[in-house]
């Protein structure tokens, strides 16, 4: 909506929405990225002491990642109380530069200081000016030209434009498919149905994002500049302190021409292609059920598919990423391992129509079981990846 | 006489063939071999020495105790002292009685084989984020 | 040391636990000068070397994080962690009363001295009390009545909840029992393990005893999200006895809070030994004792003096001063929740020892008519295998002496065996009675203090109520589908660290100790807070009541600025 300053119909409205479903999908994953990349183990460059304390960031970025999935499912029931349907896609990693309005792109890195100065940069409060952020945390000045600059504006705007809109015209879509907590793990989801759960539902966004005045020592923002803190004063203290797996950076499987190739980093060694492709499949998948639980109404059956779903994340999803990070990325790499590239392919949705969808999706994780069995034959692989499989196999949609 | 070094080998040998498990962190293998050298002195060193010619058909009773409590060692690092081998070993005991060793640093504790058999972390280093136990055990 | 010996304060509160620091707090907050007594050590900064001690230690105990070489002021959590205590004389913190107890254990419960009290090792269950446990006598004929109702305690259940960070269910909580909430809990509830999972799909719903079983996400004070600056719980499983990353609540919060004020000094080490009154019956000085047993003596004469130092640790106060007991009530009426367990293997593997010990609960039987005949109980469901009952080490030990087993059958049959461990365990309410007391031993402790001596037995009411609490519990086992059903001997009862009465509350000052607000009948400076002030035990953990009865006392002596200020 770059031709824009306010949002003054449905359309867009729509489309901000859209653009907030992209945004905290891709922070979700940014985060989860640098909470994988870092250490589980005491070894030679991590005390005990130390790794309760890394143990205790990762946590902590676990927990925030799993808030951003939260607003992406509040964002879904927001667009589909106005008469829209769940979005989850968004652009590959590594973004390209001004596909966004923020002057650092989202991306996929390990654990580090300008990580999280980055990650302080989405969450900033509207109360500190990005511009100058930028300028004294990165060194970069750049010309102000968009019509929002940090994640909360842009909440404020689709806020004003549900507020521009009689209540009446704009919440037009089925109730009944509203998801609340009794269908997905989040116990805060706000079920929207009119302009006041609306209005609810985006200021618990804002809040858990930037924080409020009363409440701010809880926002994410806060939450990293904790964290970066205390790792800036362990470096302080302990020069050979590196909490930080040896991963490559944004990493690819395949250049499909839509991402900012320049920063990204293709893997060459077979076994990691196969995994992360693998990867980058079953997380898809994980993405369509869920758009499909928030699509139907069907309550009752999909209630199960929303927990399958949401039991890939812990049991098969994170072990195949920290499985990654045991597997060399390739000669280019040198000594680094691979990590997971989080890439959204070519897919549609699956359709509301629960008895349609059981069989899209049986017939994909089969094929995806299909594949995994082929990798286990043709490789001797770190025990994470046998160990999610099973776990697939354990858990029926 | 076996060298030091060839007889810390041993031990992690050792320690694998009873546990059957491949990756355990040698820098716990060589306290627990600086642990048993110290309490358990020559029996000890008899026991690796065995172990390295190949006697075990011929292991003796407090051999086999060796062993145990090797085994408990690495599951649950709770150092067994010899003046409670004898209890650690009666079936009519207290199971639930701990003893009062306390070690130099919590690593060996951390790597517990327990914790991984239970499919559990060590309790007080945190098993992931907030919620994890809602599910099945990822490990 | 001297400054503050001579400075004049508004308070002076012994104690810095959970009550004494929140009184401290808001005290501190509405401009009134406060100084902080604690017998034990400040030690905040320690977290993760604690931490690292419990990991340390085969004996893994609630107070073995905190073992130090040269305890000044001994407690019974470090007792029992300290080596070479094989003198009959100091072979117990406590003295026995032992004569004509028929049951095996005595009195179990313990506590921890400590800046921040014990709290550090408190598992952090905060449910409340519900509307007929303080009308015990007028309902059910048992008892004793409390001088305030529920209702007059709501508003300040709501502010214990928000000042603590408590995370529940609003809806699945209200009126529940007939305890209604005026507001949410201020974080939604902590995810309930796996196994509540198979709890909540087969036994959720169904009548057992004539009861509707619900299993209820446990009100807790651990943070669901990153709440007052603390993180969310991260499961390090170790809640008791200690979290390494304080998203589980402790005191040291509020006294950090109530330092940041400006209005409050705080000295650690000071064992206070005597309090001193006039022929008023003012509290006119107090002595403690601090390291190198040197004796301080400070003047109380204009100032209110707050005993906040636990149900054992007040009454050898006051005994030992001779002070506040002219109705003979002080030490009596000690209470616990007396409680027993069954223990069994679920045919579906249930991981336990991932996240917070217990996460879900069964209320259903905390009130009813049969609780005028036997005690109400409240049901956990355990999160942590067999408990204290047979760890995941015995296990593993058992395997290997009594099966031979090694290599991975041992591995597997580990696995087979623990990820099965299930338990569930029933706290009773112990009705207040007179004989059950502490009173002061000849023999004294390590710096000279008379040691508490205690007489304790549990009657027919607790014993009837563990036969049907092992009941109801077996039933619902057999819904959850187990084998290998197991439940302990009821002589062989267990204490909960919930140590309640022993300065109780009432209108009758031959009767009681203290008014409703805490103040003494005898003493007008002087009020008490925590759970000696209980008139009777109920079946809930105590201490979020204790927290409301102490935020109800200190905003009756600010003039109710605290509710005030809430509106």
């Amino acid at each position: 909506m770059k031709y824009k300053h306010k949002a003054e119909t449905r359309s867009d409205i729509l489309t901000l929405l859209c653009e907030a479903s992209e945004i905290e999908h891709g922070l979700a994953c940014s985060y989860l990225f640098t909470a994988f990349s870092l250490k589980c183990e005491v070894d030679e460059s991590l005390k005990w002491e130390q790794l309760h304390m890394v143990k205790k960031w990762a946590a902590q970025i676990f927990f925030v990642a799993s808030e951003e999935m939260l607003h992406l499912a509040q964002v879904w029931n927001l667009l589909t109380a106005i008469g829209g349907t769940p979005y989850y896609a968004r652009p590959n990693f590594p973004l390209n530069a001004k596909y966004y309005h923020f002057d650092i792109p989202i991306s996929l890195n390990p654990f580090s200081v300008s990580t999280m100065k980055r990650f302080k940069m989405y969450e900033l409060p509207r109360t500190i000016n990005e511009k100058d952020y930028v300028k004294t945390e990165f060194g970069l000045s750049f010309e102000d030209s968009y019509d929002y600059k940090t994640v909360g504006d842009l909440y404020a705007m689709i806020k004003e434009g549900i507020k521009s809109i009689p209540e009446e015209k704009l919440f037009i879509g089925d109730k009944d498919i509203q998801i609340g907590s009794d269908v997905i793990d989040f116990p805060d989801i706000i079920k929207v149905t009119d302009r006041k759960t609306s209005l609810e539902a985006i200021d618990q966004i804002m809040e858990q994002g930037e924080g409020t005045e009363i409440d701010e020592e809880n926002s994410h923002y806060w939450i990293f500049s904790q964290i970066l803190s205390e790792f800036e004063q362990e470096i302080v203290n302990d020069n050979s302190f590196n909490p930080v797996k040896n991963i490559i950076e944004n990493p690819v499987v395949f250049n499909k021409g839509d991402i900012d190739i320049n920063n990204a980093n293709i893997l060459q060694n077979e076994s990691a292609i196969l995994i992360s492709d693998l990867f980058d499949d079953l997380y898809v998948l994980m993405m369509q059920i869920l758009q499909h639980v928030f699509l139907t109404s069907n309550k009752k059956k999909s209630r199960e598919l929303g927990k399958f779903a949401i039991h890939m994340m812990p049991i098969v999803i994170k072990p195949l990423a920290d499985c990654l990070s045991k597997i060399p990325a390739g000669s280019l790499y040198k000594n680094k391992t691979a990590s997971p590239s989080f890439t959204i392919n070519r897919h549609v949705q699956i359709p509301s129509n629960y008895d349609i969808a059981i069989i899209l999706i049986n017939e994909r994780l089969a094929h995806l079981i299909e594949r995994s069995e082929f990798i286990s034959k043709k490789y001797d692989l770190p025990e994470e990846f046998y160990k999610a499989i099973k776990s697939l196999k354990s858990i029926k949609p | 006489m076996l060298s030091k070094k060839e007889l810390l080998k041993i031990f992690y040998k050792l320690s694998i063939e009873l546990v059957d498990i491949k990756d355990l962190k040698l820098e716990v293998s060589n306290y627990y071999f600086e642990l048993l050298l110290n309490e358990y002195g020559d029996d000890f060193i008899s026991l690796l020495n065995n172990n390295y010619f190949g006697k075990k058909a011929k292991s003796t009773s407090s051999e086999r105790k060796l062993n145990g409590l090797i085994i408990y060692l690495w599951y649950t690092s709770e150092f067994i002292t010899r003046s409670e081998l004898d209890s650690f070993f009666d079936v009519s005991d207290d199971f639930n009685k701990q003893n009062e060793f306390v070690h130099s640093s919590p690593v060996p504790y951390y790597n517990g084989l327990v914790w991984k058999a239970i499919r559990a972390h060590p309790l007080g280093l945190t098993g992931g984020y907030f919620g994890y136990w809602k599910y099945k055990p990822e490990n | 040391m001297d400054k503050i010996k001579n400075k004049k304060y508004d308070y002076i509160i012994v104690g810095s636990g959970i009550c004494g620091s929140i009184a401290a707090y808001f005290l501190a907050k509405f401009n009134k000068t406060v100084l902080l007594l604690e017998a034990g050590e400040t030690r905040d900064k320690d977290r993760i070397e604690m931490s690292g001690r419990y990991a340390r230690t085969s004996r893994k105990t609630p107070g073995s994080p905190y073992v130090k070489e040269n305890q000044f002021a001994d407690s019974p959590d470090f007792h029992e962690n300290i080596k070479n205590n094989n003198s009959e004389k100091n072979k117990n913190f406590y003295v026995f009363d032992i004569e004509n107890n028929k049951f095996k254990n005595v009195f179990k419960s313990t506590y921890q001295r400590i800046t921040g009290g014990s709290t550090w090792h408190w598992l952090g269950n905060v449910p409340r009390f519900i509307p007929s446990d303080f009308k015990m006598n007028s309902i059910y004929r048992v008892g004793k009545d409390w001088p305030i109702t529920y209702h007059d305690l709501e508003t300040y259940y709501c502010i214990a909840e928000n000042e603590i960070g408590v995370s529940g269910n609003h809806e699945k909580w209200n009126k529940y029992l007939g305890a209604y909430r005026s507001k949410s809990f201020p974080m939604s509830e902590i995810w309930e393990c796996y196994a509540d999972t198979l709890f909540i799909k087969k036994v959720d719903g169904k009548s057992i005893n004539g009861k509707e079983i619900r299993i209820l996400p446990t009100p807790q004070a651990r943070n669901s999200e990153n709440y007052d600056g603390r993180p969310a719980c991260a499961g390090n499983s170790s809640c008791v006895p200690i979290c390494p990353i304080q998203a589980k609540y402790d005191a040291t919060v509020h006294i950090k809070k109530a330092l940041k004020t400006g209005n409050v000094d705080i000295i650690d080490n000071a064992v206070v030994n005597k309090l001193i009154e006039n022929e008023n019956k003012e509290i006119i000085a107090l002595s403690y004792l601090t390291l190198n047993n040197n004796k301080v003596e400070i003047d109380t004469k204009t100032a209110k003096v707050i005993l906040a130092a636990n149900s054992i640790e007040i009454p050898r106060l006051l005994l030992n001063s001779g002070i506040a007991n002219s109705s003979d009530q002080v030490g009596r009426n000690l209470m616990d929740h007396a409680q027993g367990y069954v223990t069994a293997l679920t045919n579906e593997k249930i991981y336990p020892f991932r996240g917070p010990l217990t996460t879900s609960g069964i209320d259903a039987f905390r009130d009813g008519e049969q609780r005028k005949e036997l005690s109400a109980f409240r049901i956990s469901i355990g999160n942590d295998g067999w408990g204290r009952i047979k760890s995941p080490n015995a296990v593993v030990r058992e395997l290997i002496i009594k099966e031979n087993l090694l290599g991975s059958k041992l591995y597997n049959a580990v696995e087979e065996k623990v990820t099965r461990m299930i338990r569930m365990s029933y706290s009773t309410e112990v009705l207040p009675n007179k004989n059950n007391r502490v009173t002061l031993s000849d023999i004294k402790d390590n710096i000279g203090i008379r040691k508490p001596k205690i007489s304790f037995n549990i009657s027919k009411y607790n014993a009837d109520a563990f036969e049907v609490a092992k009941e109801v519990c077996t039933k619902i086992f057999n819904e959850v589908g187990v084998s290998e059903l197991s439940t302990n001997d009821n002589r062989d009862y267990s204490g909960a660290g919930h140590i309640m009465g022993t300065t109780c509350m009432g209108n009758d000052p031959e009767k009681s100790v203290v008014n409703d607000y805490g103040n003494s009948h005898d003493n007008h400076n002087l009020y008490i807070i925590g759970p000696s002030v209980f008139t009777t035990s109920g079946t809930a953990n105590p201490t979020l009541t204790a927290v409301a009865l102490t935020i109800r006392t200190i905003d009756h002596l600010l003039n109710n600025k605290i509710t005030k200020n809430e509106v």
